[in-house]
């Protein structure tokens, strides 16, 4: 054997391409900007960057404070200080709070402008009086302030090149220095942007070496030798470094898709190496006179072939999420499978290598001893089953499938980051308590281009504002014609023909904006309308903001813009949001395709048979099926974790398939014509390794479920049922076809 | 009345040579001195954004003093562009309280009385404020001299620093202190920076053209103001086109019913 004579050499290069990748791991970085995750010329981003073009930065962090009763000294008191110092902070370009919305008010010919808080109320009756004047201001009422008066909310709108850490950091220690009751609770896009980042950190450190000592544990329970636990051990720990490090060369940021990538590492990549180290023991009985290497070359040679086939068909599965268009999920799918090919390539060089080093083991068990486990007798029942029941198990499986399979007309989607966060995480709570309360945390952001005081326009943007505004997930909306109806409301009394209304006249119409330029501050307008009056957005506050709802909304828009060509582009953090569902549900539906035909091709060119084919991709189609049917029936999502589910199932569940026609194909050649015999014997052998493989892999997911993230969490439990499946598909419905339809290219 | 106590105290203090009541009645009398009788003017306002984008805004002025100097009486009529002319604004500029303001829209033919209490509101949508126009309440500022004698162009001016007594007045006015050169010999501005609440610079007005409009009485009018807004990029010019003094201006112009003709 070559790996003898370069044993040295290989330990050597291995160690050292291993030390070398993870030199650049403290390079990596985190991205908490979901924008990032879609492609820079998907439609909503470049909208989204036009329209900020044009407008200034959209985003915006919202501060709340809260306590029983808002409306009084103290806590207005704190406000104004609170909305002094944000205002002076770089990256703030604007605040919008009680002290810096207007009252715009018309009575008596009158007409008034003031800040919707002028003065701090000291008396009862000042209290009492605030907040009917606040009930009456339509630009802070249910906006700015809650209806009940018990929270309020200090919107800070960032410049564009804000940094999001930062500013958070920032605003954590004006909380601070200017101390309160109130409770807080802060939201937005941003501070989620901030906050991810330090989540996936946290996750990552406390997962992945939960992972390690669980897997450590499972080798030692297995094996009982140091070798058996030391060395998938150090495969498992030099594909890591080579991946993590594999990050950083290629300038990949980390997203919560990329936790997934260690703990995958660790559930699968040991497996190559556990079953040598499996051979290496099952040869090295006290029986067997055989030297060290004689053994560990015997045990490369049995196995190196079915070895470097299941981890193809990994790598294989993994590829499959090449077809997302999602960018961490095709990250994710390249540098996964590179770390395999690495783990796979260690595993058969690598190890060996290092076992040529050490004296031979002390044997586990005699002949003798072999047979006794518990595992055995029971695989040896299982074995039974499958033999005299085949056709029971066929109709059961389809059964259950097409049962199951009800559930994938219930399968939703969610892209929406808030909820990766647990119902009880402060992201979460504060989305839900401001998107209650308030406009909504996400916006979406539609472009008129035209002459913007035509009242023609603004006409037809006010209807839709009116049709918008009732439809789901529609918080507040800011646009001119809202600010045009709300002057109207100043200038005429209540009764006129013309209060709360967008005037006839563009010259009207340019009245009402020169005198809102006299009342207001010039910048008021700088969002919603460009200086030349030819580009107005209008912008939809979204406080729900869930696939479906915001799919519904879209083309509502879509429908306006149909039937008026000043309507042009849409944006919006909200639309990104969107479109990034809309990509993974593609991306979810290709990469099963493609996984699904790339499984075939290889088992076809393998067992030289078309039918061996459609045999190793039923299992995987019946996996699939049951795993998304079941989503669809416990309502769980399609979500940045389970979007990567089926390329990750069909990449690792079909090496059990695999393993079993390799051997049966085997004890075929040796009892012909005996199925039922090939059968018991394949399942009684080749069957605890697959067993034992699948176990491994459950192991090494099931720290998902400690997650703080959802998506990772519910990912952990479907991986494990579906890793479950599969291996039952393996064991008991492929050779249950077997039986029933003995293929001829099993006998070849 | 508080008001006229304290001017009555600041011209009391002109004899004075101390450095800060010195610079506090040289800036009241920067607001007061300059004050013509009556006067008729039209004026060209050109706003700018950081784009270079212009907006053009051209007003007829006519202003007038009642009751001894105490009161202003203005009346800006819009005559450009189209789609706004006609549309009024008649202001009462009270020495001792807050001013009455009222407004006409011509496509409406409506008048409104507009009631605010932020002074440091934006004159017609430019950079230009209406604190920058009208006298502060004197009390509101503390005042301190940085320079006796400095030149502006080829004009011997005082610097002074005119500070916000505290975060409300900031907060009312829009800014928290200014520095003004004041002209020595005819006490107009001729150049100030503005400093936000923050105190970070946030405009610069520069003075291009002054004139002496009443003669006898040797008066001086700005004619020419730029304001270069730092912070956001943009920028104002106001030029007085024509600026005559006349004392005669007809009162039935400073009225509502005016206002809608």
């Amino acid at each position: 054997m070559k790996i003898y004579k370069y044993r040295w050499f290989i330990i050597v290069l291995f160690l050292a391409v291993a030390f070398l990748m993870a030199r650049n791991i403290p390079n990596n970085s985190v991205d908490g900007d979901v924008t990032n995750y879609i492609p820079e010329t998907m439609e909503s981003r470049v909208n989204t960057e036009a329209l900020e073009d044009l407008f200034g930065g959209s985003d915006i962090l919202l501060v709340m404070l809260g306590s029983d009763d808002i409306i009084n000294e103290k806590s207005l008191t704190r406000i104004k200080k609170l909305n002094r110092e944000f205002k002076k902070q770089n990256g703030v370009d604007k605040v919008m709070s009680l002290f810096e919305m207007k009252d715009i008010r018309g009575d008596d010919d009158m007409m008034t402008v003031d800040p919707a808080v002028r003065r701090i109320p000291k008396t009862p009756e000042a209290i009492e009086k605030l907040k009917s004047q606040l009930r009456d201001n339509d630009i802070v009422y249910g906006t700015i302030v809650s209806e009940d008066f018990t929270k309020t909310v200090l919107v800070l709108v960032m410049e564009e090149d804000a940094d999001d850490t930062e500013l958070t950091t920032i605003v954590d220690s004006i909380l601070q220095e200017i101390p309160g009751d109130e409770e807080i609770l802060i939201g937005g896009i941003p501070f989620i942007r901030a906050k991810l980042p330090v989540m996936i950190g946290g996750d990552m450190r406390i997962l992945m070496p939960a992972a390690i000592l669980l897997m450590l544990i499972m080798l030692f329970i297995e094996f009982r030798r140091w070798r058996g636990m030391v060395l998938p051990f150090l495969i498992v720990i030099i594909s890591i470094m080579f991946t993590l490090g594999l990050m950083s060369v290629l300038h990949w940021k980390f997203t919560i898709s990329s936790i997934l990538i260690p703990i995958m590492l660790i559930a699968v990549a040991n497996n190559y190496g556990i079953h040598l180290v499996a051979k290496y023991q099952e040869l090295n009985t006290a029986d067997n006179k055989a030297s060290n290497r004689d053994i560990i070359s015997a045990s490369l040679k049995e196995l190196w072939k079915p070895i470097l086939i299941t981890g193809l068909t990994t790598v294989a599965g993994l590829l499959g999420l090449l077809s997302h268009q999602v960018i961490p999920s095709k990250q994710m799918g390249i540098v996964t499978s590179a770390g395999i090919i690495f783990a796979l390539v260690a595993s058969l060089l690598l190890l060996p290598a290092i076992l040529y080093l050490f004296k031979k083991e002390k044997p586990l068990y005699t002949d003798a001893e072999q047979k006794r486990n518990l595992m055995d007798r029971l695989l040896n029942k299982l074995g039974k089953f499958v033999v005299h029941k085949p056709k029971p198990i066929i109709i059961g499986t389809i059964v259950v499938t097409l049962g199951l399979g009800v559930g994938l007309a219930f399968i939703g989607l969610d892209a929406n980051p808030v909820s990766y966060f647990k119902t009880n995480n402060p992201i979460r709570i504060a989305d839900k308590v401001l998107n209650e309360n308030f406009g909504g945390t996400q916006q979406l952001a539609v472009l008129f281009e035209g002459d913007i005081k035509d009242p023609a326009l603004l006409k037809r943007m006010d209807s839709y504002v009116g049709e918008l505004e009732t439809m789901e997930g529609v918080g507040s909306i800011t646009c001119i014609s809202e600010m045009i109806k709300e002057m109207s409301k100043a200038i005429n009394n209540e009764g006129d023909a013309f209060y709360d209304k967008i005037p006839d006249t563009r010259e009207a119409v340019a009245q009402y904006l020169e005198l809102y330029m006299m009342s207001g501050d010039p910048d008021d307008f700088e969002k919603i309308v460009d200086f030349d009056y030819q580009n107005a957005q209008m912008i939809v506050r979204i406080n729900d903001a869930s696939t479906p709802v915001l799919a519904a909304i879209k083309d509502k828009i879509q429908s306006y813009k149909q039937q008026d060509d000043t309507i042009g582009k849409m944006g919006g953090f909200a639309l990104v949001v969107m479109e990034l569902g809309n990509v993974m549900i593609n991306g979810q539906i290709m990469s099963i395709v493609l996984a699904i035909v790339i499984i075939f091709i290889i088992m076809t060119l393998l067992f030289r048979s078309l039918r061996a084919g459609v045999l190793g991709v039923i299992p995987l189609v019946v996996s699939i099926i049951i795993l998304f049917g079941l989503m669809g029936l416990l309502g769980m999502t399609i979500n940045m974790g389970s979007a990567l589910l089926s390329s990750i199932v069909i990449g690792i569940g079909v090496d059990y398939t695999i393993h079993f026609m390799w051997r049966y194909r085997a004890e075929l050649k040796n009892h012909p014509k005996d199925y039922a015999k090939a059968v018991m014997i394949t399942i009684n052998t080749t069957g605890r390794g697959i067993v034992f493989n699948a176990v491994a892999v459950m192991v090494g997911f099931v720290v998902l479920m400690s997650s703080n993230f959802i998506p990772i969490i519910q990912f952990g439990y479907l991986i494990v049922f579906s890793i479950f499946t599969c291996l039952i598909g393996a064991l008991v419905l492929v050779p249950a076809i077997c039986l029933i339809w003995k293929p001829a290219f099993i006998e070849k | 009345m508080k008001k006229i106590i304290i001017s009555m105290i600041a011209i009391a203090a002109l004899g004075f040579t101390t450095a800060t009541e010195d610079a506090k009645t040289i800036v009241y009398k920067t607001f007061t001195i300059n004050k013509m009788a009556g006067s008729e003017a039209i004026s060209q306002l050109t706003i700018k954004d950081d784009k270079g984008r212009v907006r053009k805004r051209k007003t007829a002025i006519a202003s007038k003093l009642y009751d001894n100097g105490m009161t202003e009486k203005k009346i800006i009529r819009f005559l450009e562009p189209a789609d706004v002319k006609g549309t009024s604004m008649l202001t009462f500029d009270y020495r001792e309280k807050d001013d009455d303001m009222w407004i006409y829209l011509p496509a409406l033919r409506k008048t409104r009385r507009i009631v605010s209490s932020e002074k440091g509101k934006s004159f017609m949508g430019s950079e230009f404020s209406n604190a920058d126009m009208v006298m502060p309440t004197i009390d509101d500022f503390t005042y301190k001299m940085l320079n006796e004698s400095i030149m502006v162009g080829n004009v011997d001016c005082w610097n002074i620093e005119i500070t916000s007594k505290d975060d409300d007045v900031a907060d009312e006015y829009g800014y928290l202190s200014r520095k003004v050169w004041i002209g020595k010999k005819d006490f107009v501005i001729r150049k100030a920076e503005v400093y936000d609440i923050d105190g970070e610079l946030l405009k610069k007005m520069t003075v291009k053209n002054v004139e002496v409009v009443d003669v006898k009485n040797n008066k001086s009018v700005p004619t020419h103001m730029e304001v270069v807004n730092i912070q956001n990029g943009r920028s104002s010019v106001m030029k007085m086109e024509k600026i005559i003094f006349n004392p005669n201006v007809k009162d039935e112009y400073f009225t509502v019913s005016y206002l809608e003709k």
